[in-house]
Formats: C-alpha cells, sequence, structure tokens
C-alpha cells in the first residue's frame, strides 16, 4: 500500500471557500426564472453523483471500499436542486444524500472517491471515511453521525455572518429522521430567536433507516415545527430539480435578506436501503414503485427535453459524467494512504507530548 | 441586588491589573479585556447579558459590548454550544457560559462529537471556551454540584482546566480563549467569592502545572478546590514531615514533567481531588507514576477523593459524599509515616 505523510487540512490549506463554485450564480435568468444553462448544468451534476454513488456501492461489493457504503439514489434532484442555488460565498454542511451538494460546489470527484476508499482525497486525508466527507477549501463541512449536529454549527455560522454584517448564508441538510432530535429542535429553537441568515434542507424521504414516518413523528409534516419556531417553512416535491432550485433561491433570498431563517422541507425517497448491507425489504413493493415513476434523472431528461435540450445533449450529458466518474475513479485508485506514522497528526493544534 | 452589582463593577472598573481581586472578579476581568482587545471574542449563555448570569461573572459586560456579544440564549445548551462552533469555524472566539458545570451533559454531543474531532477530521480547529461552575459543599444536590472534568479527559481534542487560584482563573481563562483548540473550563463555584489573587490581563499556559508549595518528603497532586485542602494539610503537618503540592491547573492535557520531577523528589505520591477517585485525573496520576517512575516510589500511592455516589443534597449525606479536610491530613500524615 502506498502512503504519503500528507497531512490533515493540508490538502488545499491556503484556500478557504475560494475554491468553492457556484456553476450558475449570475447568470441571466430566463423567462421560467431558471438561469440560462440551468439543464445542461443540473442534469451533469444528477448523473455526476449517482455514478460517484454507484462507484462506491460497485467497490463495496467487489470488497474495495472499507466500510460501508451509503448513496442517494433517487434523492439526487434535492440535492443538486438546491446546491445549484446556492451563492458562492455560502457556505453549505451537507449530510449523507446530499452528497452531490460537494460536487456543485466544486469537489473534484476523484477527491470524494478517493476518500470513499479511505485514501489521502481531499482536507481530510483519511481521518474519516465514506459519506463524512467535507472540505471547507469548497465551502463544505463534513457531517457527522450524530444527525443533524451540524446543522445546528450552521446556525452558528449563520449568526456570525450576521454579526460581520455579510450577507453570506449558511445551509444545512438532514433527514426526516434527523429531524426528531433535540438538537434539531434546539437549532430551530435558536435560530428562529436570533433570525440568523440559515436555510434548513429537510429531505423527507419517509425512511429512517427502517423506520417510516408514521413511526418518527405524529404530525403531518416537519416544516411546521420551524414555523412554530419563527422560520419561514416550505414544502416541496424533491425529486422535480427545477422545483427544488426555485424552492432554495427563495429560501435563500428570504434569509439572506435579514428577515430570518429558512426550513425547506423536500418529500423524496431512498430508493436504497440505508446503506449497501440494508435490502429495504421492510419498505412496500408498492411504495418503491410509485417513486421509481419518479425518478429525479428520468425527470430531467423529459423535462429537459421540454425546455429544447436535444436528445443527442441529453445522452452526451449522461455519458459524460459517466466517463469523467469512471476516469475519476482510476485516478482515486492510484491515490496513497495515509502514512500511519501520521495517525496522532491533527488532534491538538500543536503535538502534545505524553497523551498515551 | 441591582445596587450591589452596579457597585461591584464600578469598583471592577475603577481599578487595573496588579491588584487584589476574586476568583469571580478575575473572570469577568479576564473576559472583558479579551473582549476589548478583540472584538471576535463573544460570549453566549443563559442569563448572562443584563441579568449578570446566575453567579454574576458577566455583570455589566452588556452595557459595554452590547446584546450582540454578551448574547442571552434559549435553554438550549447544544444548540447555543453548537452555534458557538459555528462561529469559531467563521472566525470567532466564542465563550460559552454553561449555568452550571452539570449541564455540559446537554452540551456533550456538540463538545465530544463535533469540537473535539473537527481539527483531526478536516483540518480545521474549532477555538471556543467551554466555561462553567463546578463543585459542591453547598447543598446543591445531584445536578448543581458536580465535577465532569473526567468525562472530558479522555476526549482526543479537548483541554481541560480547573483552576484553583483567582491568578490562574484569569490566566488560564485568558490562555483558554487565545487557545485554537476547544477549552473546557471549570470554575469552582466555592472559590468564586472565597479567595482573592492579583488581577493580571496576560494569558497563563495551558498544560503547564504548578508547585504551590515545595516539599522533599511527600508529593500531593491536586487541583481546584483540592489544591486548598491539599495547602491546609501539608500546613498543619509541617512537623511531621515536609509535603510539596502539585497543582495540575489543566487536568488534560498533563504536565507530566512537573509530575514526574516532584515524585523523584520525594518518593512519595498521594492524589488528591473533590471527583471521584475511580476513573479519574487521579487515578491516570497514580497509573502514569506508577508505569513510568515506578523506581523512584517509596510507598504506595495514595488517593482521596470524593465517595462514588451522586452528589446529595442532605445536610448529613453531602459530607458523607465529598472528601473532607479531615480525610485529606490525615491520608497525607499516614503517607508520611509510612
Amino acid at each position: 500500500m502506498a502512503t504519503t505523510t500528507i497531512k490533515v487540512g493540508e490538502r488545499w490549506a491556503e484556500a478557504d471557500g475560494e475554491l468553492a463554485v457556484a456553476p450558475l450564480e449570475g447568470r441571466e435568468l430566463a423567462e421560467d426564472g431558471l438561469p440560462e444553462g440551468f439543464w445542461e448544468v443540473a442534469g451533469y451534476h444528477l448523473n455526476l453523483i449517482r455514478e460517484v454513488e454507484a462507484m462506491a456501492a460497485r467497490w463495496y461489493r467487489q470488497g474495495k471500499l472499507p466500510g460501508s457504503a451509503y448513496d442517494g439514489l433517487g434523492q439526487e434532484g434535492g440535492a443538486i436542486g438546491t446546491a445549484l442555488a446556492l451563492e458562492r460565498r455560502d457556505m453549505a454542511f451537507p449530510l449523507l444524500r446530499d452528497m452531490g451538494v460537494h460536487l456543485v460546489r466544486g469537489v473534484p470527484p476523484e477527491a470524494m472517491l478517493a476518500h470513499y476508499l479511505g485514501r489521502v482525497g481531499g482536507p481530510m486525508a483519511g481521518r474519516d471515511g465514506n459519506v463524512h466527507f467535507g472540505s471547507p477549501p469548497h465551502g463544505t463541512y463534513p457531517t457527522t453521525s450524530h444527525l443533524p449536529d451540524m446543522a445546528v454549527v450552521a446556525n452558528g455560522w449563520a449568526l456570525a455572518q450576521q454579526m460581520d454584517g455579510t450577507d453570506r448564508v449558511a445551509a444545512a441538510w438532514f433527514g426526516d429522521g434527523a429531524a426528531s432530535t433535540g438538537a434539531a429542535a434546539e437549532a430551530l429553537i435558536c435560530g428562529g430567536v436570533w433570525k440568523t441568515p440559515c436555510v434548513f434542507v429537510c429531505e423527507n424521504n419517509g425512511w429512517a433507516y427502517s423506520t417510516p414516518n408514521r413511526l418518527q413523528f405524529g404530525g403531518t409534516d416537519i416544516a411546521s415545527r420551524a414555523e412554530a419556531a419563527g422560520w419561514k417553512a416550505w414544502r416541496i416535491d424533491g425529486n422535480k430539480v427545477d422545483e427544488v432550485y426555485h424552492g432554495m433561491r427563495e429560501a435563500l433570498e428570504f434569509a439572506r435578506s435579514g428577515a430570518g431563517p429558512a426550513f425547506l422541507e423536500m418529500e423524496t425517497f431512498r430508493v436504497h436501503g440505508h446503506a449497501a448491507h440494508d435490502a429495504a425489504t421492510y419498505v412496500p413493493d408498492g411504495e418503491r414503485d410509485r417513486w421509481l415513476n419518479r425518478d429525479p434523472i428520468d425527470y430531467w431528461r423529459t423535462a429537459a427535453a421540454e425546455h429544447g435540450l436535444a436528445a443527442a445533449e441529453i445522452e452526451e450529458l449522461s455519458e459524460r459524467a459517466k466517463a469523467d466518474v469512471a476516469e475519476a475513479a482510476a485516478r482515486a485508485l492510484e491515490q496513497p494512504y495515509p502514512e500511519p506514522s501520521t495517525v496522532a497528526d491533527g488532534v491538538y493544534a500543536t503535538m502534545i507530548d505524553g497523551l498515551d | 441586588m441591582a445596587t450591589t452589582t452596579e457597585q461591584r463593577t464600578q469598583d471592577d472598573a475603577a481599578g487595573d491589573t496588579g491588584r487584589q481581586v476574586t476568583y469571580l472578579d478575575a473572570l469577568r476581568e479576564t473576559l472583558r479585556s479579551a473582549m476589548a482587545a478583540d472584538d471576535k471574542v463573544c460570549l453566549l449563555g443563559e442569563d448572562i447579558g443584563r441579568y449578570g448570569g446566575a453567579f454574576k461573572v458577566t455583570a455589566g459586560l452588556v452595557d459595554e459590548f452590547g446584546t450582540a456579544r454578551v448574547r442571552d440564549t434559549p435553554i438550549a445548551e447544544a444548540g447555543f454550544t453548537g452555534a458557538a462552533i459555528g462561529m469559531a469555524l467563521a472566525g470567532y472566539k466564542p465563550v460559552v457560559e454553561l449555568q452550571f458545570a452539570d449541564f455540559i451533559s446537554c452540551a456533550f454531543d456538540q463538545l465530544v462529537t463535533v469540537a473535539a474531532k473537527m481539527r483531526y477530521r478536516v483540518g480545521r480547529g474549532v477555538g471556543i471556551v467551554v466555561r462553567g461552575p463546578s463543585g459542591g459543599g453547598f447543598n446543591g444536590g445531584p445536578y448543581h454540584s458536580q465535577n465532569p472534568e473526567a468525562w472530558f479527559c479522555r476526549v482526543p481534542g479537548l483541554k481541560v482546566v480547573c483552576p484553583a487560584t483567582a491568578e490562574d482563573a484569569g490566566a488560564l481563562l485568558r490562555a483558554a480563549i487565545d487557545d485554537p483548540d476547544p477549552v473546557i473550563f471549570f470554575e469552582h463555584k466555592h472559590l468564586y467569592r472565597r479567595i482573592k489573587g492579583t488581577l493580571t490581563t496576560e494569558a497563563g499556559e495551558l498544560g503547564r502545572a504548578a508547585v504551590r508549595r515545595e516539599g522533599s518528603d511527600l508529593t500531593i497532586v491536586t487541583y481546584s478546590s483540592g489544591l486548598h485542602w491539599s495547602l491546609a494539610a501539608a500546613e498543619a503537618l509541617a512537623d511531621v514531615g515536609s509535603v510539596e503540592v502539585v497543582d495540575l491547573r489543566t487536568v488534560w492535557p498533563i504536565d507530566w514533567e512537573t509530575v514526574y520531577a516532584s515524585v523523584e523528589k520525594t518518593g512519595k505520591l498521594i492524589c488528591v481531588s473533590e471527583d471521584y477517585g475511580a476513573m479519574s485525573v487521579s487515578s491516570e496520576v497514580a497509573a502514569r507514576v506508577a508505569r513510568d517512575r515506578f523506581d523512584a516510589l517509596d510507598a504506595p500511592i495514595g488517593r482521596v477523593s470524593a465517595r462514588f455516589t451522586p452528589s446529595p443534597f442532605s445536610p448529613t449525606l453531602e459530607p458523607a459524599h465529598l472528601p473532607t479536610q479531615d480525610q485529606v491530613t490525615a491520608a497525607v500524615r499516614d503517607l508520611l509515616e509510612y
């Protein structure tokens, strides 16, 4: 196993969000409110994240992937649609079903794939793996397993913007299961009182691991909790990338204006199990079938065609994403692992003797 | 009450560094000078604004620095501790007040899951301070008397400070604010108004112990309230033996150099803490000395600590739970005479 002594945070260390990309920022809006090139950019990224996650799942089955593999198959519309509405200067705190956010922000697929493999891909240098990915140089922070802890943090990042007088917004993603925690409630309570420029995207995919909505909460929805805490809230279809984009833009504009925090509940569906080891046999067949008819990439293909994208262009975007991921995967497999002697690097700012 | 607070604030403002202040005033003056020096230093906590905090540590600061930098929070320890983490990632140096140290359990996840591991995972440190009053002795019962320091000493990425003197309350708080890593800062509420020291606005050094009394026959390793029992025992036993008292000050990471040097000199060690003995700072000190300085020891390592029970309320039970001055003195005497 080839190894490297590169330290955690060293890759792109000089950048503090400067590497972040907002592919549609500043583009002219068409009559339907979508920026020029929306369907191309959205389509490429929808396919890109699906291919990245399919690669990780393949590696898992081949025994190449340490740990487990998680994916957001069926939820790509939510991740890509929201991420495309962000501006470059915003900060993203995505969760495990929204890994596409990192790609939209400009993280090279190779870095994310190397990270899945436990190799030195991005700034995390093998210290954490799989969906715990983030790259502050690109304006994204990694999730923890304790959900939605980073939503609480995002609210504080947003508070700092308010105090600094910037118009940057923090966005955090989480699901219907994470919404049940005290952390979610406390973030809503604090954000509502402080009127932080913060957007929470709650992807209600119907299932938290094997627990359905009806065993997760007694009310009719999650957005009303945010409203009760003083957040402006919307419920939208999470599988239609253009609707998601519009919804997120509205939420971001609201938060950016200083009017207070905004909450977007998106109805969607997790097609696969919680992770690669979970066949999700607990999901009734009829339910999965219904949602397979609402696949976000199928929707994009139809909608893009309706908006004037030629069939060949649609194919080309899908093929390009596939080819880019194949290339990125080959490069990721060439990446070195972290050198074992670096295991204690980065626990504290300065190395401290006598900890063992 | 309001008059008292105002009066105290005026008294504080009237003085300068070098004057004698209480442990509590040293904390306030340090917060004030740190906030005056750097507008990124800000405070979050329950009732810390106009009310000045449950113990009045922040009294008057909101008038000086405003409600944004001295922020009254909802009763949401995870919510505002997590917010402090996000603020730190955005360039602030937040100091979180817990009304009682016991409530740190409500913020445990944010500290242990998020703050402690952030630098290791992604190369970005979380420079926050989480401070609050710990310790018992006043019938506070199970939820207002605990000493939670050991919970956090075994979390890679966190530093834990337990000042025992007024000087340290100020100097180490300043060092904690300046530190780029998350620091948990447990003040002993019994010491708030009972001890005084010289005010300094200069930062001390985290991870550095202090020899509070030099001696040649026995070493006491202690911290926080334990220092005062230890110094009294050393004084009371001056005719029996010469006792050296080491105040750890930072209970993680520990200044092993100072601990080892003292044990090498005296050959005897006893650990004194208000916390439990089991799985504690004291047990770690004993284990390390037994491993690394076994040849220097002339006697078994001693320990005085609280009984392994929740902190009981009743005036008859709490003293049975906490270590007493008599127990400390007797244990030190026994070890001196070993």
